[in-house]
């Protein structure tokens, strides 16, 4: 019997190595902690036994699961762009809630998105509170030297709309946008804002002469604001997007782990389908 | 598919481990009573018991002179793991978890609220009766803490921190840790007098009442420290 639950011990530690989510090879570490209170039991040693049981069995696996309650997740922060991340009815939905979806079963995390406002995207990204920032990101986009950008996985133009003539005012940005690798603007002329509907607005009521935004921005932004721009806009073309993600520079590890996932994504051609069915 | 049927294997496999543990344990603890050879060590131990402790107190010369001293090493252990944690509390960053609630759930916080005073006063048995059966002041401090452990589940930890009165149960922790060891340092240097001259061998009891009681604010200490810097229960 007591051979039996020594081969027991040896599988079940056996078993918890090659466990591939960390909270079952915990709640196996709670079995080896029972059997090994069964085996202190057989052999005469009741009390052991049961100390081994309550510190074993209830108390340390209690306090991994509450240490890897936060561990098992990936903590996506992003500003809510339809059609990439955007919540509909109290669902999420959009094609990087697909790919992200994707990447974090591989990675065997449970996927966490959070939606919150443009600047407090880069104030939030490390630590403890967000692995990655997704929502319609392409590099440039956050002017911040701690972010490593990921692939892309879709490309889309960096616009600027405005009024040749009988105009006034400068060019509407959202705020942390670096513009130095797409254009040379005359950072005086530039007056930032912190939502793109804002921007949209002071257009229109013909505070400012005009706006940059990357496009795919820019078309869910009208939609919501829903109203048409000003007559004689024109429409210039500064520069190509790469849509991707951002992980915190620190986060090498997370950051080769995604750029495979999305290059492997892309090869196979999932993205592509995700692309025809969420943009049409 | 064949992630599938890889769930499902393993799914069997847990179902077939549980089934032969716990038929396992019941035939064992069947089979444990009477144990021809536990019995026969314990006969020669009440023999000998004079001339191990020179006090004719048997339980005693048996619990103080062997297994006390195993109660009180697993305590130091206890004790540098609770130091190590609550001095590693102030470098972390905490949590606000005042926003966060717990798990609301009826079959928890009832099933909690049923089951605590049974946990409790199964850890103050053990404690009482340490030095007749298994368990001990360690083992029954940790049950007792398991049961706060059930009542932070349920009714959050917050909570759970104002009814048991944190701050005054911190100074209590070293009262109390210095009244055990300073019997137990005593009692082994100086057997004779202490357990048998001065306080009497019934002090055991009181000791690992105390070791319960530090063991029991110890777990709580860790238990409060982790949901304070990784979020609520």
């Amino acid at each position: 019997m007591l051979i039996l639950f020594s081969l027991l011990l040896l599988g079940l530690s056996v078993a918890v190595l090659l466990q591939k989510r960390l909270l079952n090879a915990v709640i196996l570490l709670g079995v080896f902690s029972l059997v090994s209170s069964v085996i202190y039991f057989w052999i005469g040693a009741p009390d052991v036994a049961v100390t081994e049981g309550a510190i074993g069995v209830a108390f340390v696996t209690f306090i991994y699961v509450l240490a890897l309650s936060d561990q098992g997740k990936l903590h996506v922060i992003a500003e809510e762009v339809p059609p990439f991340l955007f919540q509909e009815k109290g669902e999420l939905q959009g094609v990087e809630l697909e790919i992200l979806r994707g990447f974090a079963e591989e990675i065997n995390l449970e996927l966490e998105v959070e939606f919150v406002g443009h600047q407090e995207l880069t104030s939030l990204i490390g630590g403890r509170r967000a692995d990655v920032i997704a929502g319609a990101y392409f590099p440039g986009y956050l002017a911040e030297e701690e972010l490593s950008n990921s692939k892309s996985y879709n490309q889309s133009q960096l616009a600027k709309i405005h009024r040749s003539s009988g105009a006034k005012g400068g060019i509407g940005i959202l705020e942390e946008t670096d513009l130095s690798e797409f254009t040379e603007v005359n950072e005086e002329d530039l007056s930032r804002f912190s939502s793109l509907e804002e921007m949209v607005r002071a257009y229109n009521e013909g505070r400012i002469r005009g706006f940059i935004s990357d496009s795919g921005r820019m078309s869910a932004s009208l939609y919501r604001v829903n109203t048409p721009l000003r007559d004689e806009s024109e429409i210039v073309t500064l520069g190509e997007v790469k849509y991707g993600f951002a992980v915190s520079a620190e986060e090498e590890n997370l950051l080769d782990r995604l750029n495979d996932y999305l290059t492997e994504a892309a090869r196979s051609g999932r993205i592509d389908d995700l692309l025809s069915d969420h943009f049409r | 598919m064949e992630m599938g049927k890889y769930s499902v294997s393993m799914k069997t496999l847990y179902v077939v481990v549980i089934v032969v543990l716990f038929g396992a344990i019941t035939i064992g603890a069947l089979f444990m009573v009477g144990d021809s050879e536990v019995s026969r060590l314990g006969a020669v131990y009440l023999e000998r018991s004079q001339e191990i402790s020179n006090i004719s107190n048997a339980v005693f010369s048996v619990y103080g002179m062997y297994r006390f001293y195993d109660t009180l090493f697993e305590l130091l252990i206890f004790s540098t793991a609770v130091l190590g944690i609550t001095i590693f509390s102030d470098l972390e960053p905490s949590i606000d978890s005042g926003s966060r609630k717990p798990v609301e759930s009826h079959v928890v916080s009832a099933s909690a609220s049923f089951l605590y005073p049974i946990i409790a006063v199964f850890g103050i048995y053990l404690a009482f009766s340490a030095h007749l059966g298994p368990g001990g002041g360690f083992a029954g401090g940790v049950i007792g803490g398991t049961g706060i452990l059930l009542l932070a589940l349920a009714k959050g930890a917050e909570e759970t921190a104002r009814n048991f009165r944190e701050d005054s149960m911190k100074q209590l922790e070293y009262l109390v840790l210095f009244l055990a060891l300073s019997v137990a340092i005593l009692g082994a240097l100086y057997p004779i007098k202490v357990y048998r001259d001065a306080l009497g061998t019934g002090v055991i009891t009181l000791v690992n009442i105390s070791i319960a009681m530090k063991v029991f604010i110890g777990t709580w200490a860790i238990l409060h420290f982790f949901v304070k810097h990784r979020g609520e229960v």
